[in-house]
């Protein structure tokens, strides 16, 4: 089941316009990462997943369900099962356990379960000596917390969040996303996560949603890898991975260094290339997925490099899984992250 | 100099036997004041509402004049109720002047102004995030506007309590349109008022403690509210 099946939905909002050509879906129970520049549209598309807006042009189907924007009851019943973090969250002038229970509260929980709700919240999110406190006191790092918590309460199938931690303190962070993890994990909620850190896209998530002038793109994202980087004597720079396998990169600065390949910039062949490319690594086939009508091919070449190609290529070249293959691709592929 | 101290020694005495006239005024007064602040902030405070939360053409003008009629002479205000009541006036078979509504009406007028511009002040003050963030939290939009009614509370109650502050210690309109009417119309400023020129200062001392003693409590009432609403 999808959680979401957005169809070719068009967005205008003074002169900025979000455009989803075709149709774009978002499958249940899955981590997707929304990136971009700021004003590139995340928080037009947040606002439309969180049915608080509509496209002018386009269908938006939320678990299987046409969203009825011109029948509010059935929008409010919608709206109820999604959870929205908003950018810079405000906080109501009341205690954190009311700003907390407030979603349940309107959803109208009775009192024992909202009580016992907000407490497990707060336990998770090391909310619970604050409880009394007016909301609106506490530091940008706890207020992140206590919105983050509001938005939890309520137990969602899908959370929205945008900048979940943001102004959160460092050694806060681990805690808040492990809540988001677990939420997924043990809850089977689907999560869209709005963030500026690569890092933490990467460590949350395994699909990456870009948004580049108002136009959308999935990109499940695989083929990121921790390592050292260093010169070589020939002057190129080499990134040593997992497995010792050495990625030739053109940029970045040496030391620790996380680096990504774009899986459409990778090369299968059968016999080894001759090109300009600077990376070739052998390998064989260990998977194979179907994503939205391409292919991800899994190769082992020490560590597990991924590599999209068309279904018409793969057929073509009759790759099956144990196949042993060379994967091409040019330094400027390999990304300093 | 002596008037003076015998005047307030008479006044504490006057408080403290609880003299009949002396109380029946400040009943007067308080009653008169209350009536209109209660109709001036249910017509005010929606009127406020409406004004800051929706975009219309001349919406900045309604905002001036709301402003300017926050400093309405109260005898121009007693003047104009006067001719709409007066006898020859389009009200005039009402019968209304001299009486406590005719009171009530010119307060009215007073508070309206101050209670509906400072409620537009404040709720215009308010984070524009508060209703979006109650929806997002599944709220209806009942539900939404209920918090943001609570969000505007306490400016709105600043507005109010700006408002009384203003009746409770205005003459022109009670003077004008009540006519000092002993048990009847008579209130603490007229009362003040009538009692100095008779020279007897000691109601008049007594009566004007009230008022300052009022007029202390509004203004911490209204320092409060501002501060929580801030």
């Amino acid at each position: 089941m999808n959680a979401y099946d957005l169809k070719d939905i068009e967005r205008r909002r003074g002169d900025f316009d979000l455009r989803i050509g075709g149709s774009f879906r978002l499958q249940s129970g899955e981590i997707y990462a929304v990136a971009g520049p700021n004003g590139c549209g995340k928080s037009t598309l947040l606002n439309l997943l969180a049915l608080l807006d509509r496209p002018q042009q386009g269908e938006v189907v939320f678990r299987g369900e046409p969203v009825a924007y011109e029948r509010p009851e059935a929008l409010l019943a919608l709206r109820r099962r999604v959870g929205y973090l908003m950018q810079n969250p405000y906080l109501f002038k009341l205690s954190v356990f009311d700003n907390i229970a407030y979603g349940l509260r309107v959803r109208g929980r009775r009192k024992p379960a909202v009580r016992d709700r907000v407490r497990a919240v707060m336990d998770g999110l090391s909310l619970t000596h604050l409880a009394a406190r007016p909301a609106r006191e506490l530091s940008g790092g706890e207020a992140q917390r206590v919105a983050l918590a509001r938005t939890l309460a309520p137990e969602t199938e899908v959370l929205l969040l945008d900048e979940p931690t943001a102004n959160v303190d460092r050694n806060q962070v681990h805690a808040v996303e492990e809540a988001i993890l677990w939420m997924n994990r043990e809850r089977n909620v689907t999560v869209v996560l709005a963030t500026h850190s690569r890092e933490q896209a990467y460590r949350m998530s395994r699909h990456l949603i870009s948004i580049v002038d108002g136009r959308i793109r999935d990109i499940a994202y695989e083929n990121v890898f921790p390592g050292t980087l260093s010169r070589g004597p020939d002057g190129v720079k080499a990134v040593t991975v997992r497995g010792g396998v050495r990625l030739r990169t053109a940029e970045g600065e040496p030391g620790r260094v996380t680096v990504s390949i774009d899986p459409r910039e990778i090369l299968l062949s059968r016999e080894e290339l001759v090109s300009s490319a600077l990376n070739r690594l052998h390998g064989s086939i260990t998977k194979i997925e179907d994503v939205n009508g391409s292919l991800r091919v899994f190769v082992d070449v020490g560590v597990a490099l991924c590599a999209v190609i068309t279904r018409t290529s793969y057929h073509k070249m009759g790759l099956n899984i144990g196949n042993r293959v060379w994967a091409t691709f040019k330094a400027n592929a390999v990304k300093v992250l | 100099m002596d008037y003076i101290v015998d005047g307030i020694g008479e006044a504490l005495r006057t408080i403290l036997r609880l003299d009949r006239e002396f109380l029946g005024t400040v009943l007067v007064s308080v009653k008169v004041a209350l009536i209109s602040t209660v109709l001036a902030t249910g017509a005010g405070v929606p009127f406020g509402i409406l004004v800051a939360e929706s975009r219309f053409r001349g919406r900045q003008a309604v905002i001036t004049v709301l402003n300017t009629l926050m400093s309405l002479p109260t005898v121009v205000v007693g003047l104009w109720v006067y001719s709409f009541l007066s006898r020859r006036g389009p009200l005039g078979p009402f019968g209304l002047l001299y009486t406590q509504s005719a009171m009530v009406i010119g307060q009215f007028i007073l508070a309206f102004p101050i209670i509906a511009g400072l409620a537009v002040a404040s709720v215009a003050g308010l984070d524009r995030r508060v209703r979006e963030t109650a929806l997002s939290l599944g709220a209806d939009p009942g539900q939404g506007f209920r918090m943001f009614l609570h969000e505007a509370r306490f400016g709105i109650l600043a507005a109010v309590v700006a408002g009384f502050g203003r009746v409770f210690a205005e003459v022109g309109v009670s003077m004008m349109l009540g006519g000092n009417i002993r048990g009847y119309t008579r209130n603490i400023t007229t009362a003040i008022a009538l009692e100095t020129s008779k020279g007897e200062f000691a109601l008049g001392i007594a009566l004007g403690l009230v008022l300052l003693t009022v007029a202390l409590a509004i203004n911490v009432l209204f320092g409060l509210f501002r501060k929580r609403a801030a």
